[in-house]
Parts: C-alpha cells; sequence; structure tokens
C-alpha cells in the first residue's frame, strides 16, 4: 500500500491538475467564462473555472426551468416589459406570458402613474423606491386608488353599458392583520431566515434558504413530502398560496450585472405566476445595508441596491404584481440601514425582524372576489 | 496574502518551490529572505519595511552585545534596549497605531528570544544579517507563527537537509491544514458570525451553549491549521518547525490545556518570563503571582480590551486554583477532570470572543438564562442551526480522535490518502474562490 515507486505522487498529481486547470480556466476566461473577472491580475485565472463551476451548479440548473418561458421569441421577459414600459406600442407579450401585460387598452397611458416608467436607474419622483428610503411618496406602487384616476384615463375607460363590472384596474395597499398571511409564502435569502426563525409569527410558509439568489431559488429545498425534501419548484406544483413573497436579491449582486439579474428576477416571478396563478406576488425591494458598508463595498453598497430596486419596481402592476419596500421602516434619516437595527450591516438583528411584518401588514391587497 | 490564499496558492508558492528547488544550496538562505520579504511587501510594503527594520535594529543590538561579551552587565544594557524597542515598537502597533504590519506579534517575540539567547550564550551568534533575517522573517511562520526560539531554529538556518519524502510530507500536512481551517473551521465560524447577526438577546439557551461550542471549535481549526500550514511549508524547505498544537481537548486540567494549545507561545512565556521570574522555586505567593503575571501578559498580548486582560486573569486564577487546590482532585478523577475542561474553556473563549462587555455579559445571561431574559428568542432555533452544522461538529470530533492520529501515522503515505488529500485541495480551492472562506483568525494579533 506504501507509495514506493514515484515518490511525490501528491506533489505531482497537484502540480499536473493545476497546470491542466490553469491552462483550461485561460481558455475558458475567453469564451465560455468570459463574464467572470478575468483581469488576470488580483487573482489567478483558475478562479474564473471555479467561479464557472459554481455558476453551473446553481445559476444555469435554475435558469434552465423556466428558460423557455423567459426567452419567447427570442427576447427576454424583462426586455419586453422595459419596452412595454417605455410606451413602445408595437411591443407585446405573447398572449401566454405568465407575465402580464399592463392592460394598455383599457387605461391609455398607463405607465404615466406606473411603478417603474422612469429610466432603470435613472430614478424619477414618480417611480416607486425611488425617493430617498424613509420618505414614501404618494406615488408608491399601490397607493393609486382605484377610483381616482386620471381624466384622460377615464375617458378611455368607460365601460360597455351591458358589460359586467369591470375588475378594478389596479389596487392599493390597507392594513392587514396576521391572518392574512395564513396562506402566504415568503421566498428568499438568509435575511427571510431571520423572519421565520425571529419575527414570532407560525402562520406563514417559509421557503427561505441562506444564500439563496434568483438564480437558484426554484431549485432550493422548500419542504418535505412524504420524507423527501422538495425543491421550491415543486413544491410549488404541490401547494397553492394566496400571497407570495419574494424577497431576494442582495446575494446576487456580485454576479452578473443588473441586466442579468433583472433577467432572472423577471423569469422567476413569470415563473412563480405561472405555477400560482392565483397569487398576488409582491416583489419586495432588497433592503439597504448600513452606510459604513455601503461606502467601503463596491458591491454591496446602498446606489446599487437602489438601481436594482427601481428595476423590481418597474415590474410592478399593481394588479397581480406589487412593489414593497421595507427601506422604509428600516433606514435611518441618511437613508442607509438604520446602524441600531444591525450588527453585521446587513442583517436586521432577530429583534426587529418584526419589523418586516409590520411594514406587511399595513402593505396588504385585498381583492374582493 | 495568507496561507490559504488563491494568489499564495497558484502564484507565490509553486514559484517560490521551483526556484527553491533548484537553487543551490548556500543561496537558498537569500532566496528564502528575499521571498519572505516579498511575502511581507505584497500586502503591504509598510509592513515590510517594518519587518526589515525590526530585524536590523535588533541585529545591530546582537552584535553590541557580544561587542563585551565577557561583561554580563554590558550584556544586559544592551538586552534591555532591545526589550524596551521591541515592546514599545509591538505596542505601539497593537494599541495605538491604525494598522497591524502583517506578523509584528509573532516576529517580535521571535527576535526577543534571539536577543534574549545571545544575552544568555553569546557565543551563539547569527553568522550574517542574512542568516539572522532568515531566522526573522522566513514566511511559513512569519504571520502567525509557530514563535520559533533562535536556540532552537538557528542551527536549521544554517544546515538542513531536504528530500522528497519531507515535500511530500510537508504538503500532505499543508493541505491538511487547509482543509482543517476551511471544511471545519470556517464553517462553523458562519454560525459564530450568524448568532451575532442575529443579537445575543435573540438567541436561545441552547444556541448559545452551540455557538460557544462553534466558536472554540472554530478557533482551534482555524490556528490549528495555519499551524499544519506552516509546519508543512517549513518541511517542504527542510525546516522542522515545533508543533503547535497537541489535542487540547484531550487536556484534563486548564494548565495541560495550555501545554497542548499554542505550544510555541507558551513555551515562549515560561522560557523568556516565568523561568526569569523565578518560575515555581520561590514559594507558593510568589509562584502564584508569577503565573498571574505570566497570563496576565499572555492577555495583553491579545489585545487590551478588557476582555483580553479578563480572559488571562481568568485562566490565571484557574490555573494558580488548580496548582494548590483542585490539581488533585483532577488528577485522580479523569471524568470529571475532561468535563470540567470541556465547559470551563468553551467559557473563557467567549470572553475572548466578545470584546464588548454588554454583549458579554448579555451573552452569558443566554447561556444561563436565569440571569436575565432575552427579547424576540425563537426556542426552537437551536435545531434549525443545528441541523446544519451538526456534520461540521461531528467532522471536527473525528478528526480530533486519538484513531485519527493513528490512521495519519500508519497512513499518510498512501495513495488512498493523498487522493483523499488531493481532493480536499480542490474542494477548498473551489470554496475559496466562491467566498465561502474567512481570513485566519490569528491575523488579528
Amino acid at each position: 500500500m506504501k507509495t514506493q515507486k514515484h515518490p511525490t505522487p501528491l506533489l505531482s498529481a497537484l502540480t499536473a491538475s493545476m497546470l491542466c486547470a490553469s491552462l483550461f480556466a485561460g481558455i475558458s476566461a475567453h469564451s465560455i467564462y468570459q463574464k467572470y473577472n478575468t483581469d488576470g491580475w488580483s487573482q489567478p485565472v483558475i478562479a474564473v473555472l471555479m467561479q464557472g463551476l459554481a455558476h453551473h451548479s446553481t445559476a444555469s440548473a435554475s435558469v434552465g426551468a423556466y428558460v423557455d418561458i423567459a426567452n419567447i421569441s427570442g427576447q427576454s421577459l424583462t426586455e419586453k416589459l422595459q419596452e412595454v414600459s417605455s410606451g413602445n406600442p408595437d411591443t407585446t407579450l405573447p398572449e401566454n406570458s405568465p407575465v402580464r401585460q399592463p392592460d394598455t387598452t383599457a387605461s391609455g397611458d398607463i405607465s404615466a402613474g406606473q411603478p417603474g416608467t422612469g429610466q432603470p436607474g435613472n430614478p424619477s419622483a414618480s417611480q416607486p423606491g425611488t425617493g430617498q428610503p424613509g420618505s414614501p411618496s404618494s406615488s408608491q406602487p399601490g397607493a393609486e386608488q382605484p377610483g381616482n384616476v386620471p381624466a384622460d384615463r377615464q375617458k378611455n375607460e368607460q365601460p360597455e353599458p351591458a358589460a359586467p363590472p369591470a375588475e378594478p384596474e389596479t389596487y392599493s395597499f390597507s392594513e392587514v392583520t396576521q391572518e392574512y398571511f395564513d396562506d402566504a409564502l415568503f421566498i428568499g435569502d438568509s435575511r427571510v431566515c431571520g423572519v421565520e426563525l425571529y419575527s414570532g409569527w407560525d402562520n406563514i410558509t417559509y421557503y427561505a434558504q441562506n444564500g439563496m439568489t434568483i438564480y437558484n431559488m426554484f431549485q432550493c429545498d422548500a419542504e418535505k413530502e412524504n420524507g423527501r425534501m422538495l425543491s421550491v419548484e415543486e413544491a410549488l406544483q404541490t401547494r397553492s398560496f394566496g400571497k407570495i413573497y419574494l424577497e431576494i436579491g442582495i446575494n446576487e449582486m456580485g454576479t452578473g450585472n443588473v441586466d442579468s439579474f433583472m433577467e432572472a428576477y423577471g423569469n422567476a416571478v413569470a415563473r412563480l405566476q405561472e405555477l400560482q396563478p392565483d397569487a398576488i406576488i409582491y416583489v419586495c425591494g432588497i433592503m439597504y445595508v448600513k452606510q459604513s458598508k455601503s461606502e467601503s463595498d463596491p458591491i454591496f453598497n446602498n446606489p446599487n441596491i437602489k438601481e436594482r430596486n427601481d428595476r423590481i419596481a418597474a415590474l410592478a402592476d399593481n394588479k397581480d404584481i406589487f412593489y414593497l419596500d421595507i427601506n422604509e421602516l428600516v433606514t435611518d434619516e441618511s437613508g442607509h440601514l438604520n446602524p441600531a437595527y444591525t450588527w453585521d450591516e446587513v442583517h436586521l438583528l432577530g429583534k426587529y425582524d418584526a419589523l418586516w411584518l409590520e411594514y406587511f401588514c399595513s402593505h396588504g391587497i385585498v381583492k374582493n372576489i | 496574502m495568507g496561507l490559504s490564499d488563491l494568489n499564495f496558492l497558484f502564484r507565490f508558492f509553486p514559484v517560490f518551490l521551483l526556484l527553491y528547488i533548484l537553487c543551490p544550496g548556500k543561496y537558498r538562505n537569500g532566496l528564502l529572505f528575499a521571498a519572505s520579504l516579498i511575502f511581507c511587501g505584497l500586502g503591504d510594503v509598510r509592513s515590510m519595511l517594518v519587518l526589515l527594520c525590526s530585524l536590523t535594529v535588533n541585529y545591530i543590538l546582537i552584535l553590541l552585545m557580544t561587542l563585551n561579551s565577557d561583561s554580563l552587565s554590558w550584556r544586559k544594557s544592551w538586552l534591555f534596549i532591545a526589550i524596551l524597542l521591541n515592546a514599545g515598537l509591538l505596542c505601539y502597533y497593537k494599541y495605538a497605531a491604525n494598522t497591524l504590519p502583517v506578523g509584528i506579534s509573532f516576529y517580535t517575540f521571535t527576535l526577543l528570544s534571539a536577543d534574549i539567547d545571545i544575552y544568555r550564550c553569546p557565543q551563539n551568534i547569527p553568522g550574517s544579517w542574512l542568516e539572522f533575517g532568515t531566522f526573522a522573517a522566513m514566511f511559513p511562520k512569519l504571520l502567525s507563527g509557530p514563535v520559533t526560539a533562535y536556540h532552537d531554529t538557528i542551527g536549521q538556518i544554517r544546515r538542513r537537509n531536504t528530500d522528497w519524502r519531507k515535500v511530500e510530507y510537508g504538503l500532505s500536512l499543508m493541505i491538511a491544514g487547509l482543509a482543517f481551517k476551511n471544511l471545519i473551521a470556517d464553517p462553523l465560524g458562519t454560525l459564530w458570525h450568524e448568532i451575532r447577526t442575529v443579537g445575543f438577546e435573540s438567541i436561545s439557551t441552547p444556541l448559545a451553549w452551540m455557538g460557544m461550542a462553534a466558536f472554540s471549535v472554530q478557533l482551534l481549526f482555524d490556528f490549528q491549521g495555519y499551524s499544519l500550514m506552516a509546519i508543512g511549508l517549513g518541511s517542504m524547505l527542510g525546516f522542522e518547525l515545533p508543533q503547535n498544537f497537541d489535542h487540547p481537548y484531550r487536556a484534563c486540567s486548564v494548565s495541560e490545556y495550555y501545554r497542548r494549545w499554542h505550544i510555541s507561545l507558551g513555551r515562549w512565556f515560561r522560557d523568556y518570563l516565568y523561568i526569569p521570574l523565578g518560575g515555581s522555586r520561590r514559594g507558593m505567593a510568589r509562584t502564584g503571582l508569577n503565573l498571574m503575571i505570566v497570563w496576565l501578559a499572555t492577555g495583553i498580548w491579545h489585545g487590551i480590551t478588557v476582555n483580553f486582560l479578563l480572559w488571562g486573569l481568568t485562566l490565571g486564577l484557574l490555573i494558580v486554583l488548580e496548582k494548590y487546590v483542585i490539581g488533585n482532585f483532577l488528577s485522580t478523577h479523569r471524568l470529571a477532570a475532561h468535563l470540567y475542561v470541556w465547559l470551563l474553556l468553551p467559557l473563557t473563549w467567549v470572553i475572548f470572543s466578545i470584546t464588548d462587555l454588554e454583549s458579554l455579559k448579555l451573552y452569558f445571561t443566554r447561556l444561563f438564562p436565569f440571569w436575565g431574559g432575552g427579547i424576540a428568542v425563537n426556542p426552537g432555533d437551536w435545531l434549525y442551526h443545528g441541523r446544519t452544522y451538526a456534520g461540521f461538529f461531528l467532522a471536527a470530533l473525528a478528526v480530533s480522535c486519538p484513531l485519527a492520529d493513528r490512521l495519519w501515522k500508519k497512513y499518510w503515505n498512501t495513495l488512498i490518502t493523498k487522493g483523499i488529500l488531493f481532493v480536499l485541495f480542490w474542494i477548498c480551492v473551489y470554496r475559496i474562490v466562491n467566498g465561502l472562506h474567512n481570513p485566519f483568525l490569528y491575523l488579528g494579533f
């Protein structure tokens, strides 16, 4: 059993494997893995290969589950949505698209008062989530009252006399109680794990996992059924929910860019709607980080989070998809995560996790069906 | 750049090792010294300058000391100056400056050992500045030790043998250390981090105990992992660096624990502080005082926040207590002694870990909840975390048992073991790249 013939099998094997892996990484850094860090200076090129492997084990596998939906007509849903929201009349989503197109026939220029009509990354006063954290604006998603639509929109919304009463175009937030969450599902990362563990409510279903990202969320463990652990994808095919809260986005900030993130996000929302067509989808803005973190971290900082939140907010149609932003409640005067609320500059302390529910209780959507 | 950094594993060390193997023996010290300075300077050039200045000043002081080596008072004067300068430099950087030069706590003790050894035995002077610099700065032990004594190491600087078996053994140790750090210490460190993130007031009592265990195991495997890597690197270069850990949790007393934990630092304090103070030869009261001084100094070496002083004094008191009161009981009741160590030492690591006294008090109220209540406590949180981390605790237990030692000694040089180490290396690399990795804890001291 002793290694007699070759004096250094481990050294030889490691040297050979390091050379081969580096060579392969060098080639892939300019081809299949070119989106990863390839500056070739700060890290050995082997890092590219390892990042790519990590991506294969998470991101691309998860995208595969709904890639067909995402790329209908060879264009991503997010791109479609962006074009719709920018007012391009020639752009329409396929009829079978799970992400519903804003009802332009009924509302005319609905985008004028709708979240996400500003240019992404170029926040405007009328865009939800773009105001200073802690100062909710009147243009917040859902704040628009169904019976308080602009005159020009009313003109276009004259119903046919014989037609049944029109479904409200948009809904506004109202106060709800704990029972509202009996059929609610929270999907999210470590921040949602905190809510699950320390908010004190046990009537909510959580599919939350540390390190969950928009890329891997459908493959993450959800719950056990007959002794077998179901993935989020499988569990959503088994159970039905009335409300789904999607609180995700911080872990992905070091991967890809805002566009690739939003493409995956849009696809995820589309898939959620396909799996749970009757559920109200709440897309939640990413919670900010503490000022010191924001000012020292080139990636996980509040301007980057805000840019993504603006884009997430643009997904809301106030009909089936609603945007929520807890930052109103947890930020200080400077717009950063309140330092008293956090130890690690990113997560809320357990005793403040109930703030999430407090906020959600004051931002419920009740549809009268 | 640390020993577990990708740049070290894939760039610095392979290039250095190749050059070292190709280099003729008489130039190897020069190569090692130059590489050590580069290693130090790559992270921070100022650190390299401080190191260079410090070792040069010490070398000059040693030469001055030996100018009139027959005169004890002459040597004593220069030793006094050397201690003053080294202690002053260390105190300035540890307690007053904003940044801590890498490895200064460790190489300052190494340099002091040279000063004191040459004061004691002036015949054994370094052959050259290069030889002295290599002894003080060699990169495998530069960052976090082991703290080598001059009289133990200088011979190896002058002459050492390298063969392929030592290279292979060193590489095996290095990968084992990397795995200790990356696959056991880091995940358990995540649990401790999560507990801090939740806030001590919200954790259940079982989770508080689990967190205490997690930090204790993390610290052990983190530092032991680093030490194994350093010893392994040393072995690859032909050195025999001293063992730094010897299964401390097999100890039956706190005193024994610290003969097995960070052994090189313990020896340093014994040889260069405790024994010069009189050791245990000047009566019970003086021995107790000497022990308290040594442990207070150990605490201060780690930091001057109150928790480190408290930690050092607590350990000093326990060791004095063992020496004069409960030592006999512990030596005759092994099970009770083990329980005493397993319970008490982790509690002292809590003091070590939490620098803020209010938070420390809070943590103890969660460990012993009859002292106070928590806020938003989830009584079942320990199950949630337990499911995630039980495997890492079990892995730590498995590699710490005597059987693991015997298996390693018998089978380290087999192809199966090499295959396992090969796989472990690449798993660690994967984790390092993808951010599942933290710096070594003792780099902060």
